[in-house]
């Protein structure tokens, strides 16, 4: 019954079969998976799954310790911690999505211009690559940040905008190689127009390394978006984010010291799971580094 | 050997060029007259035309940039709001950070390279798990709230290292005790890159030719993976440390920030606070330069050990 069945599947469903079975059997790699799109489910969900509003502030229960009304207790300012934690995921997983999102479209087709025609296009596209990547990732986001002013969604731009130059040198290097493929070759002999080819073989044959490299990026600007709100240059006030409520519990790490903890041990599981993911996915799509 | 060099260094002086061309017209693009900012309280118009004079804001852009350009050559990287020069502000922010840069990639060798190779020489066993899942962490731990975790422990309840500000390098055991801390932040999440870098390079070049043959003529494990393995798998980390400069920049801004260590990265947040362009300007240009230079350094360096660049004059 099974043997009809798989002799039945198209080639390509047979590989994504196989690549589907190599996945879940890394643990880590599942684990990191399924707490990722629990982060995104508790974004999604913040208004239904806080118990309060975040901006709700109760002033008789100010740096208030845990409690059966405040599951991780209060803020100075009498917020629930709790809700803070659950709605900072919002502005962490829109940043880390969102400004992922668009370094890609902007990072993919200069890379596939660059890689596939080469020519003059291709030395101008790269040298300019390199001259953006000299500004360090931090120092980027931080000056378009300050140009364009605080806030989320000036800081989903800054980060994606800082995250194009590596995604332009890693799609470029891909389209570069697979333009030597022989079925690329052949499609140009056989006069295939290069619309015809970037869609259908060299985009689908970039996709796995793309999608990887994605995928590691979102923790990266996932911790982008809470140092840029850390600073002051990101999330304002009363809107919050993991790293807004940072900056607020610095001043209190000697009384409250909780303040600091949860919201910090959100980003670090947020991040460590999109990671594990990540490595797990690198580990099946990227044949290169197979170990 | 001459030529790759030679190439590289043209290259890298483009590269240069290109970025400080970013950088002027970075500033260029913001909204208001640079001019009426310079002018302060003065709004008359005689006064901000006499300015823009005397800046050569009057001149159109290219020649602009080439007269910047050429100050910046000469070192001269103009004057801030408090009328100081950027370029002396600059020189003397430096050594701080690099004495942080510098104890944070110690730290991060000492850390990440042995684990690297440990976790590689271990594939597949309960050390490499461990490790790498402990270098993965290492990557998703941000850098501020690792520092306000170790403040909090260290420096609020144990009282035993200071929670900020900097001390001079001329009383040694002072400046290290205020260093330790922000070295350790900084250091940590360099020695979890490093460490995956090492250990891929490793079990790389453990599955080489080279290192099967070493094994064949009968040469123990130790020489085998100490002396072989170990020192090609250098050669490749050695372009990481390098790349990961822009990364060490970028965590020295947050961590002197938390820190108040009143260096090269607490400047850079200061002066976009107070939207002090000119010092952005500086600032950003010198960041940018000494990430190429250090990169053409590498270059270089790689270029030198590894001897297939040496003969061929081209990297593999």
């Amino acid at each position: 019954m099974s043997y009809v069945e798989v002799a039945r599947l198209s080639p390509a469903a047979r590989r994504r079969r196989i690549m589907r079975r190599r996945f879940f059997r890394r643990p880590l790699a599942v684990i990191g998976l399924f707490v990722s799109l629990t982060f995104v489910t508790v974004a999604v969900f913040a208004p239904l799954i806080a118990p309060y509003s975040y901006k709700e502030t109760d002033f008789n229960a100010i740096l208030a310790h845990p409690s059966r009304e405040h599951l991780f207790g209060t803020d100075a300012l009498g917020h629930d911690i709790f809700s803070q934690v659950v709605y900072g995921a919002r502005a962490s997983m829109e940043a880390g999505v969102l400004a992922t999102l668009l370094a890609l479209a902007v990072a993919v087709p200069v890379g596939l211009v660059a890689g596939y025609y080469r020519g003059w296009i291709d030395p101008v596209i790269a040298r300019l690559t390199d001259a953006l990547l000299a500004f360090p990732f931090l120092i980027l986001a931080v000056g378009l940040a300050a140009i364009l002013g605080p806030s989320l969604k000036n800081a989903i731009l800054a980060l994606g905008i800082g995250a194009v130059p590596q995604l332009i040198r890693i799609a470029r290097g891909e389209a570069l190689s697979l333009r030597e493929e022989d079925y690329v070759r052949a499609a140009i002999a056989n006069g295939a127009s290069d619309l015809t080819i970037l869609r259908r073989h060299v985009l689908p044959n970039m996709m796995s390394t793309i999608i990887v490299q994605a995928t590691l990026l979102i923790p990266i600007l996932i911790i982008g978006e809470a140092t840029l709100s850390f600073l002051g240059l990101g999330v304002q006030p009363p809107a919050t984010s993991w790293g807004v409520q940072l900056r607020a519990a610095q001043d209190y790490l000697f009384d409250a010291p909780r303040l600091a903890i949860y919201p910090g041990v959100a980003i670090v599981v947020a991040t460590l799971a999109f990671n594990l993911f990540g490595d797990g996915l690198r580990d099946v799509l990227d044949p290169r580094t197979q170990r | 050997m001459g030529g790759f060099v030679l190439r590289k260094i043209g290259a890298a002086l483009i590269v240069l060029l290109i970025a400080s061309f970013f950088v002027f017209l970075g500033i260029r693009a913001l909204p208001g007259d640079p001019a009426v900012a310079l002018g302060g309280e003065d709004r008359d118009p005689q006064v901000i035309a006499q300015i823009r004079h005397d800046y050569g804001l009057d001149k159109p852009l290219p020649v602009q940039y080439v007269r910047w350009l050429g100050h910046a050559l000469r070192g001269d990287l103009g004057e801030d709001q408090r009328s100081l020069s950027v370029s002396h502000t600059i020189i003397t922010k430096l050594p701080v950070t690099l004495e942080l840069a510098g104890l944070s990639v110690l730290i991060a060798i000492l850390i990440g390279i042995p684990t690297g190779v440990l976790a590689a020489v271990r594939r597949g066993k309960v050390t490499d798990y461990v490790s790498t899942t402990i270098g993965l962490i290492g990557l998703s731990v941000p850098h501020f709230w690792l520092g306000l975790m170790l403040i909090t422990v260290f420096s609020v309840n144990l009282h035993w290292l200071p929670a900020g500000d900097y001390v001079p390098i001329a009383h040694p055991l002072s400046n290290l005790e205020h260093m330790i801390l922000p070295a350790i932040v900084l250091g940590t999440g360099f020695a979890a890159v490093l460490m995956r870098q090492m250990r891929s390079a490793m079990l790389e070049s453990m599955g080489s030719d080279y290192v099967r043959t070493a094994r064949a003529k009968g040469l123990s494990e130790l020489k085998v993976v100490g002396w072989h393995a170990f020192r090609n798998s250098l050669i490749t980390v050695t372009t990481v440390i390098g790349l990961q400069l822009g990364a060490l920049i970028s965590g020295a801004v947050i961590t002197e920030q938390i820190f108040g260590i009143a260096g090269f990265g607490r400047l850079t947040i200061e002066s976009v606070q107070q939207r002090d362009y000119t010092l952005i300007q500086g600032i950003v240009l010198v960041a940018a330069a000494g990430y190429v230079l250090v990169n053409l350094a590498v270059d270089i360096l790689y270029s030198i050990l590894n001897p297939r660049i040496r003969v061929s004059g081209r990297p593999t």
